[in-house]
């Protein structure tokens, strides 16, 4: 049994159910410091329901999320936002803000001063090889373009936020419009982040990819937890066919540290 | 990419300086001709006291007459394009403007209701009373349409244009009814009072209207401004600003409050004063970009100097009499408007 008072993320007999469906049933989730956490399933699975219920964009019906052992509607918004930072699917900003101010909007709840802001800002945008970006406006980017300056903002959020608390760090398929080095680059910095003491959460689609990147892997079908585990327990022929109904081969290499699906 | 990345100070001085002499042509032009220098010395009397070899006469025109009604200009002007700027940002659509989507005309029946159904009531009241009885009437008014076509119009997505600007016709139509309505059964003083500002004018101006306004542009201002950095953040996305820890009921429901104060007070003083509030918002993005801190404080400044050179153009076009300046900026503001969007759309995206 974990203990729900050192963990990150607790959530706690969630129930979700809209026009009589039920999206998610029960379900109990939680995430120690430096764990990184996929969540993946078929579509309508209920990843999307969970992660806007862990999000705050939804309200569960029943049941209660913990943030370091705080009930998450006791705290306030702008604490929330200095321990918990998102990168949504896509955002729709149509105005022409230079890339750097997109970043900068990271900073929002820093205590720290303009020109440190600038400094840390520069440094992620060096970081996830952005930087030629910079001035570039909002709207001109292509689609993988924008979520890698989401990903910049949000990881200036966390390097502002707070730093005696255990953060979180939530990713929604935030791999969905990136070429494969882009990623690859993207989950390696989250797992950096995880190394360094931040609990991660990602809703995934590619099985190889949460194998290769997450300590533990969720899988949902239609509300329920069907495995959860680490990717040598969960990524099996067997558990693919029950939850995807897809015949697998998934291949065990000494090669790899990873179980590789085909 | 913008031009003040480089010279953050040089348009705001460049736009005070326009300021400056906009004032200056605006209280030598008129039916009774000044020159520019004896207009600068009799505002030099005025306000910092010097003693200036000056006509009485012109004195009496220029301080009477011709600078209240440019203060008043200012004022209103900056009010109209600072709560354009505003409104754009809470709708995340740069073309809500309080004229396009409804709000002015509701406003205006508001004050038409105000004047028309208390004037007998009101005439013992004193003048500031009275303004700012049919203020409160417009500023209701006002409110009621914004968060109606908020609702309407707005989801998680942002907001709908097309739900936007159908909302606007039925609202300006149902506005435009009530209207029609107040002036069959005004009386004559009334219907003049009612006719002046249906096109806007700034011919009403006192030190009363004066004061109110200018109280209202720095209160704006100040709520405004304190708001610009989360406004920047509300462009994102609703879901998006609260990960970034921003209450953002109370904050739209405070901008959308101020910005149905500052459309009350400027349509019940000045009538409707269309464009004012969607050029110059525009107009200054493509100059110094989106960002709400540069946004704000320039919209008000090019919103009031719009204004003035509106009024200038509406006293002297058809001179000795008046073309109201609701025309003027219509006129002014809508071919430049579409030739802006046609130059910059491919560029900016926007």
């Amino acid at each position: 049994m974990l203990n729900m008072a050192t963990a990150v993320l607790h959530c706690q007999q969630l129930n979700y159910h809209i026009a009589g469906k039920c999206i998610f049933n029960d379900l109990n989730l939680t995430l120690e410091e430096g764990e990184f956490l996929a969540i993946l399933g078929p579509n309508g699975a209920g990843k999307s329901s969970l992660f806007k219920a862990i999000t705050g964009e939804l309200k569960p019906n029943s049941g209660s999320i913990f943030l370091n052992g705080e009930m998450r509607n006791s705290i306030k918004m702008s604490e929330i936002a200095k321990t918990l930072a998102v990168l949504p699917q896509s955002a729709s900003l149509s105005f022409a803000f230079p890339v750097i101010d997109v970043v900068l909007m990271g900073g929002l709840q820093a205590d720290c001063g303009q020109a440190k802001l600038q400094t840390l800002a520069a440094t992620i945008l060096k970081e996830q090889e952005i930087e030629h970006l910079t001035q570039r406006a909002y709207p001109t980017l292509s689609g993988g373009e924008k979520q890698r300056v989401h990903f910049a903002r949000v990881l200036l959020q966390l390097a502002v936020g707070n730093k005696h608390k255990p953060q979180l760090l939530l990713l929604d398929e935030p791999t969905a419009a990136l070429d494969i080095n882009y990623q690859h680059q993207l989950l390696s910095s989250a797992k950096q982040l995880a190394e360094a003491g931040v609990a991660v959460v990602a809703v995934l689609h590619d099985l190889n990819l949460a194998a290769k990147y997450a300590d533990r892997i969720m899988l949902l079908k239609e509300g329920n937890i069907c495995a959860n585990g680490n990717a040598k327990q969960v990524v099996t022929t067997d558990n693919i066919r029950h939850v995807y109904g897809y015949e697998s081969t998934v291949i065990n290499n000494a090669e790899f540290s990873h179980p590789i699906v085909m | 990419m913008f031009i003040n990345s480089r010279w953050p100070l040089l348009l705001p001085s460049f736009v005070l300086f326009s300021l400056a002499c906009m004032v200056v042509i605006s209280v030598s032009v008129g039916p009774m001709a000044i020159s520019f220098v004896d207009s600068i010395k009799a505002l030099l009397v005025d306000w910092v006291n010097w003693r200036a070899p000056v006509s009485a006469q012109n004195e009496i025109v220029i301080s009477n007459i011709r600078f209240p009604r440019t203060l008043l200009c200012l004022s209103i002007g900056g009010i109209l394009g600072v709560t354009g700027a505003v409104m754009q940002g809470v709708f995340r659509n740069p073309l809500a403007d309080p004229g396009i989507i409804g709000v002015s005309s509701g406003a205006a029946l508001g004050a038409g209701l105000g004047i028309v159904i208390f004037a007998d009531t009101m005439v013992d009241l004193p003048d500031w009373l009275q303004l700012s009885t049919v203020s409160f009437f417009a500023f209701t008014f006002a409110l009621a349409v914004c968060l109606l076509v908020y609702k309407l119009g707005t989801s998680s997505q942002g907001s709908s244009v097309v739900v936007m600007l159908l909302a606007g016709v039925a609202i300006s139509a149902i506005a435009g009814a009530g209207m029609g309505m107040l002036t069959y059964i005004a009386d004559d003083q009334s219907l003049r009072d009612l006719s002046l500002w249906q096109m806007g004018s700034m011919a009403g101006s006192n030190w009363i209207s004066i004061t109110i306004s200018s109280i209202t542009l720095v209160f704006l201002l100040v709520v405004f401004m304190s708001s610009a950095k989360a406004l920047n953040i509300l462009l994102l996305g609703d879901a998006e600003a609260v990960h970034l820890g921003i209450d953002i009921v109370s904050l739209k429901r405070r901008l959308i409050f101020c910005c149905a104060i500052g459309l009350g007070v400027a349509v019940s003083i000045a009538g409707m004063i269309g464009f004012i509030g969607l050029i110059i918002p525009h107009l200054v993005r493509l100059l110094v970009g989106p960002n709400h801190q540069r946004l704000l404080p320039l919209s008000a400044m090019l919103g009031a100097l719009l204004l003035l050179l509106a009024d200038i153009i509406a006293r002297t076009v058809m001179a000795p009499s008046e073309v109201p300046v609701g025309i003027i900026t219509a006129l002014l503001g809508s071919p430049f408007f579409i030739i802006l969007l046609l130059q910059q759309r491919s560029k900016l995206g926007i």
